[in-house]
């Protein structure tokens, strides 16, 4: 990285930082600066994986709530406060899928992959269409959120790391695995 | 070369993508992995370019507005300031403070070093508070790490001044880093009550703070008014609870709407309750000096007011009445400027502390008063004035910033200040009115109660003349008829003219050129006359010799009556005036009598 990019990247740190300790004390216009950014890359993280406009709408708002009223709990420890946003996203995530389990709700995403032909054609059509949820429900989780933080969210390797409960080198691997499912998926090749 | 794993090779292509390089680029990176890295690469690069789901902006607003509530309530339950506060909160910063400093570390130490002399303007600041915090992390002993927090709050100071001396404008990360320093530090003295030294330091640094911050509100970033109240109430906060956390303390909300600067009659008029110079205001426990306060003396306030209208007083203290000790300004070329003093007129006059460095700019006012050691500078402002004013109150109440003094209207902001001591600021009472001109709407600097029953109708102002327009003079603005018989003066001379009020016109009487645009080494004193010997007048400023050519208006000068002056420096060193408009018409500062020396 050059030293440009890596100064650029460190204004945008510290301008975040500075941010987020306004909103620590409920100032308005900085808790809306960042809903503003984060409502809208947590609905597209859920609507990716559930597919869904109500069920990404509900959950975006969840999570924002949550944002709020636990934003003083929120401590700098080096990584973009996105991560722990999209950690908190994450972890709503995995509720609503065990409490839908529980009680037999049958997931939306999955119904629309099952009605399509093959999982091959799924796959090179939703990136065509630019519906990669399609194409998602075939990797496994941790696949599929290494695909969604790493390459669509653009988080690095360590923040994906601390949504995701991993080190970075299980990232390292895990992105790997993930990018030849993905590929096997939609090219029908042998990686 | 060296040979790296596929799956390093393929997470530093990737990382070079995020980062905006191309596959091929990556590609000739690793030409032995090239065949394998490219369909992948090639696809995480179109998924990174998939189209993004985008919300319904209905529900993103609706979500929004539930969010905003929690915060509301989250934030209703209002706290008092409180100096106590996690470690874990200073921590945060603490930790980017590292990212920073390893960042320069591992840049460069000239960065670091250049760091050390920048100021709030400055990209290199935040290294600067960075390096700051890091430097904390060494410290393992916590009365050493007051010590130090209060060297950096110290410095933050510095930098206001600096800032301020370069007619640059605070912004909200300087005062952030102040507030920070000072509550760290007083967390810290809190729990070690036999460190009466530094906590002593510590009171020093805010109250010089709290004074310079006060006296510069107009010189705050309109983005940094939330954090300048913050960084006000903090350094109060402190000072009031002189090192335990006290339950009585001033919030920021009551700041919301200006800080102003009082001055008048003491009178209670209930708990808690007063009026200085005819304007309401609570003087409690959150008042410094509020102990001292008598009904019956003359009193200086600095109050701030909520967006109620409610004034709260940060501040109080008895004006000495056998000196004239405020209010005395001297304006003119600056001669000379060091970090000790300035020199005007040939008088070295040594800053007080907190007062900003200034430029050298001709006709700088600078606002002087007598301590006892002698004359100081107590502040420069650079903003020279446009328009001064004198005549009645006529309406004070519909509006409360609006003005109307002989038919002529002002704005007053948060930083109009108001000296009342010679009478009730209300209607009917006489005012000098020291004003400028902002896109056509006068704005209120400075409003000043006279002794003096002058009528109503009976005006005196000093403006700069800017031309005529269909037989009128146009003066700061304003439409003046001239005097018959005068001839008009040079574009951009600064005139004082006695004028009538009739009806809607102002109709000149009388001219008096003070100074012409290409003259230099004229200056302005304005002040309380201490003694009048013949000719010779002492002032705060000095000596000053009044000639039997010099021009006097307003009245006969009397021991103790505010008089402004313009004049010459003269060949034995005293200012030889002539021009002075006397405003009082009976004495409002009881003068000492000198003792005579044996």
């Amino acid at each position: 990285m050059t030293d440009a990019r890596e100064h650029e990247g460190k204004e945008h740190l510290h301008a975040e930082w500075e941010l987020v300790r306004r909103a620590q004390e409920y100032d308005e216009s900085a808790l809306e600066a960042l809903y503003q950014t984060y409502y809208p890359k947590i609905y597209n993280y859920a609507f990716l994986q559930m597919g869904d406009v109500q069920a990404a709408e509900d959950l975006a708002a969840d999570v924002m709530l949550k944002m709020i009223e636990s934003i003083k709990s929120y401590s700098f420890r080096g990584l973009p406060f996105g991560a722990w946003v999209f950690r908190i996203a994450r972890n709503r995530l995995i509720d609503l899928h065990r409490r839908r389990r529980r009680r037999g709700e049958v997931d939306l995403s999955a119904t629309l992959a099952s009605t399509l032909e093959s999982p091959q054609v799924l796959a090179e059509r939703a990136i065509e269409r630019g519906q990669l949820q399609i194409a998602l429900k075939h990797l496994t989780d941790e696949q599929r959120q290494v695909i969604v933080l790493k390459f669509i969210q653009g988080f690095d390797n360590r923040s994906t790391g601390r949504i995701l409960g991993r080190s970075e080198g299980a990232i390292k691997s895990l992105q790997h695995r993930a990018l030849g499912s993905l590929r096997r998926l939609l090219y029908q090749e042998a990686v | 070369m060296i040979i790296r794993r596929f799956s390093t090779a393929l997470d530093e292509c990737l990382f070079a993508l995020q980062q905006g390089d191309s596959v091929e680029t990556c590609l000739a990176r690793y030409p032995k992995h090239a065949n394998r890295l490219r369909p992948l690469l090639t696809l995480a690069y179109k998924v990174g370019k998939t189209p993004q789901a985008v919300p319904r902006p209905q529900a993103q607003a609706a979500a929004w507005n539930r969010a905003r509530n929690r915060a509301a309530d989250l934030r209703s339950p209002r706290r008092g300031f409180r100096v106590g506060f996690s470690y874990a909160a200073w921590l945060r910063p603490v930790a980017i403070a590292a990212a920073f400093v390893f960042a320069v570390m591992a840049g460069g130490g000239a960065t670091a070093l250049a760091a050390q002399s920048s100021l709030p303007d400055s990209p290199l600041y935040r290294v600067k508070l960075a390096t700051e915090d890091v430097q904390l992390w060494l410290v393992f002993d916590e009365t050493h790490e007051a010590e130090i927090l209060i060297d950096q709050s110290r410095e933050r100071t510095e930098e206001i001044e600096s800032m301020l001396g370069q007619s640059k404008l605070i912004s909200s990360n300087v005062l952030s880093a102040l507030r920070d320093r000072n509550e760290r530090s007083a967390v810290i003295l809190a729990k070690h009550p036999e460190k009466a030294d530094l906590l002593a330091n510590l009171l020093l640094v805010t109250e010089d703070q709290e004074n310079l911050l006060i006296s510069h509100w107009i010189d705050i970033e309109d983005s940094a008014r939330g954090r300048y109240n913050e960084a006000v109430v903090t350094v109060h906060n402190i000072r009031l609870q002189q090192g335990s956390a006290g339950l009585v303390s001033i919030r920021a909300d009551e700041l919301s709407e200006g800080i102003q600067v009082y001055e008048g009659l003491a009178e209670q008029i209930g708990e808690n309750l007063w009026s200085v110079g005819g304007f309401e205001v609570r003087i409690d426990e959150g008042t410094i000096g509020s102990r001292e306060l008598q009904a019956g003396t003359t009193a200086r306030l600095i109050a701030g007011k909520s967006s109620r209208g409610n004034r709260r007083a940060l501040s109080v203290t008895t004006v000495q009445t056998d000196l004239p000790s405020s209010g005395s300004v001297v304006s003119g070329e600056i001669e000379a400027i060091n970090d000790e003093g300035i020199t005007l007129a040939g008088q070295f006059i040594p800053f007080a502390p907190g007062v900003p460095r200034p430029k050298f700019e001709r006709g700088t006012p600078v606002s002087i008063t007598t301590t006892a050691d002698g004359v100081v500078a107590t502040s420069v402002s650079h903003e020279g004035l446009s328009l001064t004013w004198e005549g009645a109150i006529q309406s004070n109440t519909n509006n409360p910033n609006r003005l109307e003094v002989s038919g002529l209207e002002f704005t007053t902001t948060a930083t109009t200040s108001v000296d009342a001591k010679a009478g009730k600021y209300q209607n009917n009472a006489r005012v000098f009115v020291e004003a400028s001109n902002e896109d056509g709407d006068l704005r209120a600097l400075k409003i000043t109660v006279l002794a003096s029953a002058s009528a109503p109708d009976s005006i005196h102002l000093v403006g700069v003349f800017q031309g005529t327009n269909d037989g009128l003079w146009e003066i700061s603005g304003l439409e003046i008829v001239p005097p018959e018989n005068v001839s008009e003066p040079a574009i951009d001379s600064l005139v004082a003219i006695d004028a009538l009020r009739e009806g809607d016109e102002i109709v000149g009487l009388q001219v008096t050129v003070l100074e012409t645009p290409d003259e230099s080494g004229v200056v302005r004193f304005q002040g309380a006359i201490k003694t009048i010997d013949s000719s010779l007048w002492t002032t705060e400023f000095g000596n000053i010799r009044v000639t039997s050519t010099a021009e006097v208006s307003g009245g006969d000068p009397l021991v103790g009556s505010r008089v402004i002056a313009w004049a010459r420096p003269g060949s034995d060193g005293t200012l030889l005036v002539f021009y002075a408009r006397v405003l009082d018409q009976t004495s409002v500062i009881t003068i000492a009598t000198p003792v005579p020396s044996e």
